[in-house]
C-alpha cells in the first residue's frame, strides 16, 4: 500500500557498512569455526554470503510502488521454515537491490534447502526496525525456493528465480507473472581490517526543479562475473550541492580485498524511488587512499550511449575522501586468545513438570541400562561444545524448582549437595552431581529462573570486583514452562549490563511450539527485536539471552555447534567494544 | 568517606546515548529536532543538542559530568522535541541511583543503561539508552566496593555461596513476599528490628529475598556480632518453631473451615519458621501443605 507523498522515513536512512557497533561478527562466527576445526571438519564447510535482488515485481501500492523486503527462511530437515534474515526495505521499487547481505555456512554434504519471500511493507510501518516487522501484516508479493548448491555452482554464482505466489510454488507452472527474484553467491574471507572513509562531493549538479538536488552514495562492489553488488548507503542529505556525507564504514570482508574496484555512484534521491544518476566514480579502496593523502578529487563521470558507442562523460562534479583510516576490529578468539576466559554455569530444573523420575516417560528417568535421559543428553552434548571455551573447566552448577530433603523448595541449590561451594569438575562432573541431586531432593514446583539468574549474576559482579577478566555464560536447561516470566525478566534486565550471557537449552520432546505464548522461555530470547523490559521500566541494554531447542541431536553434528554458539561473539563482542575493552596481545 | 566532596555529593558521568522509537502524540513517529534535559535533584537540569537527522531514533551521544547529592535517589532524563510552537515533553525515565550505585561490581564501572520512557500521561512512549559511571577518586578506587550499597538490597547482598539451600524462597506454591510482611507474627518480628540489641535486624537482612532492605539497613550491623547474633536467633528460631508447630493446628483447622488464601498464607509462614529450626516437622507441614492445596 502505501501512498506517494510517503515521507520515505525508511528511505533516507544510510544502510550497510560494517558500522562500528551494530553488528560486531557481520554474521562470520569465528567460535563456530575454531570448535569446527579443532574437531576435524576443517574445510567441511564454508561462509556463503547471499546478496538479493529483484526484478518486474508487482506493483501492489495504488499511488506508488511496491516498498518490497525480502525474508530469507532456511528449511529444516522437517520441512519446517525457519526465519534467517531479512533485508532493508527499498522504498518505491519495483526492481530492488538489496543492500543488506547474509552470512551462512555451505555445508557440502547437507541438502540446504532455502526459501525465499517478497513483501510490500506498508508506509506505516516504515519506521520500525525490519526485524519487528510483522510479516502477516504486509502484503505477499511472491515466493521462491532453490538450494543452496544449485546457486554455489552456477558459473556466475549468481542464480535467478521466477517468483511465485505460495499455492503454486510447489508445481511449476506460474499463472502469474509475480516477477523475478536473483540470488547472488559469494564465498567469504574473513579479514578483521574496516575501513573508516568520509566522502565528500563538490559542484554537484542540480537535478531538483524548485530546490537544490538530495545527494546520497551507493557503494557497490564489482564481482568476477562483471555484475555490481551494492554493498552501503549513505543518508540522504538534503538541498546540498557540496554534501559532506557521515562516516562509511567498509570492511574488507566485505569489499573483497582493498584493490577488488568499487563503483561509487551519487544519486539524486527521490521519494517515488527513481533516483536520478548525478554521477559516479570507480575506484578501489588504495585509489581512495591515495586520494586522501593527495587531497586530490576524483571528477564524477556519467555513462552515456550514442548508438553504440559508450561514452564517458565527465563531470565538473569531484569527490574528495576527507578521512581514511584502517582499524582492527577484534574478534571472539582475539579476546580468547589474549587470556580472556569463559566461564560456565550450569542450572538445572528439577521442577514436577518433568515428570515423576522414577517413571520412564520422565525427562529426568535414570534408565538402569545406562541410557542417557534428556537432561544426561544435553549436559553431554551441550557441555562438550561450551567446555571448549572453558579453560579451568570447573563449574558452578544448580538445581532449581525442587524441595532438598532438610527444607522448603529451593529455586535455586548447589548441584553438588554441599553447602558452602557450588563448583564441580568438568563435565563429568556435572553428570555425577546431577544424578545424586536427583536422588536427594523431590520435584516440586513452580519454576522461576530468577534465583539462579541472580546467583549467576552475582558470580559475575563479583569477578568484576576482582578485577578479573572473565565473561560468563550461564546455561539453564529446562523443559521450558516458566512462571515468574516477570521476575526474570527483572534478573535478565539486572544482568545485561554484565559480563554475562545466558543459554538456555529447552529439552523435552515438548511442544515448542507452544512457546510462542506469553509463559515460555522463547519470550526472553530478544531476537525478534522486541527488548526485555523489567516492572521498573528498566529496559535490557543488550540481548543475552538465547533459546535453543534441543530435540534429537547427533553427537557433534555441525548444526547442534552452530545453534549453541550462534549468538555467543556476538553479545560477547558487544559487551567487550561497548566498553572499548581491548584484548591482550 | 571523610573528604567533604565525597561524603555528600558523588561526581557522575552520564552519557546520553540515543533513542528509539519516539512518539508524539503516541501516534506518529517523532520527525527531528529531540533532545535530552538530565536533572538530578536540582530543578535546572542539562540539555543535549537538538538532534536533527535521526528522527524517531535520535543519536546524542553527549557526556554530562554531575554532582550528584548523596540522598538523591533519582537521575531523571526527559526528552523533549523542539518544535515552532515551543518544547513538546515526548517522555521521561527516572533512573534509580542503586541502578549504578552499590552491589559487587567495581564502584567505577560502566554501566549501559535503558529505560522506557512515559509521557505526561504515564503511557508508554520510546526508550532512552544511557551510560552512567561513578567517578572514584584514586585514592579509593574499588577500595570499598560494598560501600554505598545501601537500598541495593534483595538480589546481589547474600553473599552468593550461601545462596542455596539455606535460602529463603518460602516454600512452595502459594507464598510470596507480601504475604509474610502483612502477616502478624512477622510485624512483631519488625518491631523487635527497633530494640536496640538490633538482632533481627541483620537476620531479617540475610534472609529476606525481596528488595525492601531500607537505606542502611546494612550498613549498620557490624560483621563481627553478625555471628553472634545469627547463632541467638536460631535459638530463638528453635523455641518459635515449637510455638509454630502448635500454632500449625489452629491453622489446619481453619483451613478446614475454608479460609483459603490467608490460611495457606499463614501455613507458609508457620511452615518458615519450622523449616529453619526443626526438620522432621517441616516435612508433615509440606505434606499437610499439599494436602490443603489440593
Amino acid at each position: 500500500m502505501g501512498n506517494c507523498c510517503s515521507d520515505a522515513v525508511g528511505g533516507r536512512a544510510a544502510v550497510g557498512g560494517a558500522s562500528s557497533h551494530g553488528n560486531p561478527v557481520n554474521g562470520q562466527n569465528d567460535a563456530v569455526d575454531l570448535y569446527l576445526r579443532s574437531h576435524g571438519y576443517h574445510g567441511l564447510f564454508s561462509q556463503i554470503e547471499l546478496s538479493l535482488s529483484a526484478s518486474d515485481l508487482r506493483d501492489r501500492d495504488v499511488l506508488s510502488k511496491s516498498d518490497p523486503i525480502a525474508v530469507i527462511y532456511t528449511k529444516g530437515r522437517d520441512g519446517a521454515l525457519q526465519e534467517f534474515g531479512r533485508t532493508e526495505v527499498v522504498i518505491n521499487s519495483l526492481n530492488p537491490q538489496w543492500i543488506t547481505k547474509h552470512t551462512l555456512n555451505y555445508h557440502f554434504e547437507e541438502l540446504q534447502t532455502l526459501v525465499f519471500r517478497v513483501y510490500d511493507v506498508d508506509t506505516q510501518f516504515h519506521d520500525l526496525e525490519v526485524k519487528m516487522l510483522k510479516l502477516e501484516e504486509q502484503q505477499f508479493l511472491g515466493e521462491a525456493i532453490c538450494t543452496l548448491a544449485e546457486i554455489v555452482t552456477t558459473s556466475s554464482r549468481s542464480l535467478t528465480l521466477d517468483l511465485a505466489s505460495r499455492e503454486e510454488s510447489t508445481r511449476s507452472t506460474h499463472l502469474r507473472k509475480l516477477g523475478q527474484l536473483s540470488v547472488h553467491a559469494e564465498e567469504c574471507f574473513s579479514s578483521k581490517t574496516a575501513t573508516e572513509l568520509i566522502l565528500r562531493c563538490s559542484d554537484l549538479e542540480n537535478k531538483d526543479l524548485f530546490s537544490k538536488s538530495d545527494p546520497f552514495l551507493i557503494i557497490s562492489k564489482k564481482v568476477e562475473s562483471g555484475i555490481t553488488i551494492p554493498i552501503c548507503k549513505t543518508e540522504v542529505l538534503k538541498n546540498e550541492l557540496g554534501p559532506t556525507w557521515k562516516p562509511v564504514y567498509l570492511s574488507i570482508q566485505e569489499v573483497g580485498s582493498k584493490d577488488n574496484p568499487l563503483v561509487i555512484e551519487c544519486f539524486n534521491f527521490n521519494s517515488n524511488g527513481k533516483h536520478d544518476l548525478i554521477g559516479k566514480v570507480e575506484k578501489s579502496l588504495s585509489d581512495l587512499e591515495k586520494l586522501q593523502s593527495t587531497e586530490q578529487g576524483e571528477h564524477l563521470f556519467v555513462p552515456t550511449s550514442v548508438g553504440n558507442n559508450h561514452h564517458n562523460k565527465v563531470l565538473k562534479s569531484r569527490l574528495f575522501v576527507d578521512k581514511f583510516t584502517e582499524s582492527v576490529q577484534h574478534t571472539f578468539l582475539d579476546y580468547i586468545a589474549g587470556g580472556y576466559e569463559l566461564n560456565f554455569m550450569v542450572a538445572i530444573d528439577f521442577t514436577a513438570s518433568n515428570g515423576n523420575p522414577r517413571l520412564n516417560d520422565s525427562l529426568h528417568y535414570i534408565d538402569p541400562s545406562g541410557r542417557p535421559n534428556a537432561y544426561q543428553k544435553a549436559i553431554l552434548e551441550v557441555g562438550e561444545v561450551l567446555q571448549f571455551y572453558d579453560t579451568d573447566k570447573r563449574f558452578p552448577a544448580w538445581g532449581f524448582g525442587a524441595r532438598p530433603i532438610d527444607g522448603p523448595v529451593s529455586h535455586c541449590f548447589n548441584l553438588n549437595g554441599s553447602m558452602s561451594y557450588c563448583e564441580v569438575e568438568g563435565i563429568q562432573g556435572i553428570m555425577t552431581a546431577y544424578t545424586s541431586a536427583l536422588f536427594n531432593v523431590s520435584l516440586a514446583g513452580p519454576t522461576l529462573f530468577g534465583p539462579v539468574i541472580n546467583a549467576a549474576a552475582l558470580v559475575a559482579s563479583q569477578s568484576l570486583a576482582d578485577k578479573k577478566q572473565k565473561y560468563f555464560v550461564l546455561l539453564i536447561i529446562t523443559d521450558g514452562v516458566i512462571t515468574d516470566l516477570q521476575e526474570t525478566k527483572d534478573a535478565l534486565v539486572k544482568a545485561s549490563d554484565l559480563p554475562l550471557s545466558i543459554l538456555i537449552v529447552g529439552v523435552g520432546g515438548a511442544d515448542f511450539k507452544e512457546m510462542e505464548s506469553d509463559s515460555a522461555v522463547q519470550i526472553l530470547d530478544a531476537d525478534k527485536g522486541e527488548r526485555l523490559e523489567s516492572s521498573s521500566m528498566r529496559v535490557a541494554s543488550r540481548d543475552i539471552v538465547q533459546f535453543v531447542p534441543f530435540r534429537d541431536v547427533q553427537s557433534g553434528e555441525i548444526s547442534v555447534v552452530q545453534s549453541l554458539l550462534a549468538e555467543l561473539p556476538t553479545q560477547f563482542l558487544t559487551y567487550m567494544r561497548s566498553r572499548d575493552i581491548p584484548p591482550n596481545t | 568517606m571523610e573528604r567533604a566532596s565525597s561524603s555528600w555529593s558523588r561526581t557522575v558521568e552520564i552519557k546520553v546515548i540515543s533513542g528509539e522509537g519516539l512518539r508524539v502524540n503516541r501516534t506518529t513517529p517523532v520527525k527531528k529536532n529531540t533532545f535530552v534535559i538530565v536533572r538530578t535533584e536540582s530543578r535546572e537540569g542539562q540539555a543535549t543538542r537538538v538532534d536533527t537527522e535521526g528522527g524517531s531514533r535520535p543519536v546524542w551521544n553527549e557526556k554530562f559530568v554531575v554532582d550528584m547529592p548523596m540522598h538523591a535517589r533519582f537521575v531523571t532524563a526527559e526528552v523533549q522535541c523542539k518544535t515552532s510552537a515551543g518544547n513538546k515533553a515526548i517522555g521521561t525515565a527516572k533512573i534509580p541511583v542503586t541502578d549504578f550505585v552499590g552491589g559487587y561490581v567495581p564502584k567505577n564501572y560502566l554501566h549501559f543503561l535503558s529505560y522506557r520512557l512515559r509521557d505526561d500521561k504515564g503511557e508508554r512512549n520510546g526508550i532512552i539508552n544511557l551510560s552512567v559511571k561513578v567517578r572514584v577518586a584514586e585514592s579509593d578506587g574499588g577500595k570499598y566496593p560494598m560501600a554505598g550499597n545501601a537500598g541495593h538490597a534483595g538480589n546481589y547482598t547474600r553473599p552468593w555461596r550461601a545462596a542455596p539451600v539455606q535460602q529463603k524462597v518460602a516454600g512452595g506454591i502459594v507464598t510470596g513476599v507480601p504475604v509474610w510482611y502483612n502477616n502478624q507474627p512477622s510485624k512483631k518480628v519488625r518491631g523487635k528490628k527497633r530494640d536496640k540489641s538490633g538482632r533481627f535486624d541483620s537476620v531479617r537482612f540475610a534472609d529476606t529475598t525481596s528488595p525492601d532492605g531500607k537505606p542502611g539497613a546494612a550498613a549498620v550491623s557490624q560483621p563481627e556480632n553478625n555471628v553472634i547474633e545469627v547463632a541467638s536467633v536460631e535459638e530463638d528460631a528453635r523455641e518459635t518453631s515449637e510455638d509454630a508447630a502448635e500454632e500449625v493446628v489452629p491453622v489446619k483447622e481453619e483451613a478446614a473451615r475454608g479460609g483459603a488464601g490467608l490460611v495457606v498464607a499463614r501455613l507458609a509462614l508457620a511452615e518458615e519458621s519450622v523449616a529453619r529450626a526443626g526438620r522432621k516437622v517441616s516435612r508433615q507441614l509440606d505434606l499437610e501443605f499439599l494436602r490443603i492445596d489440593s
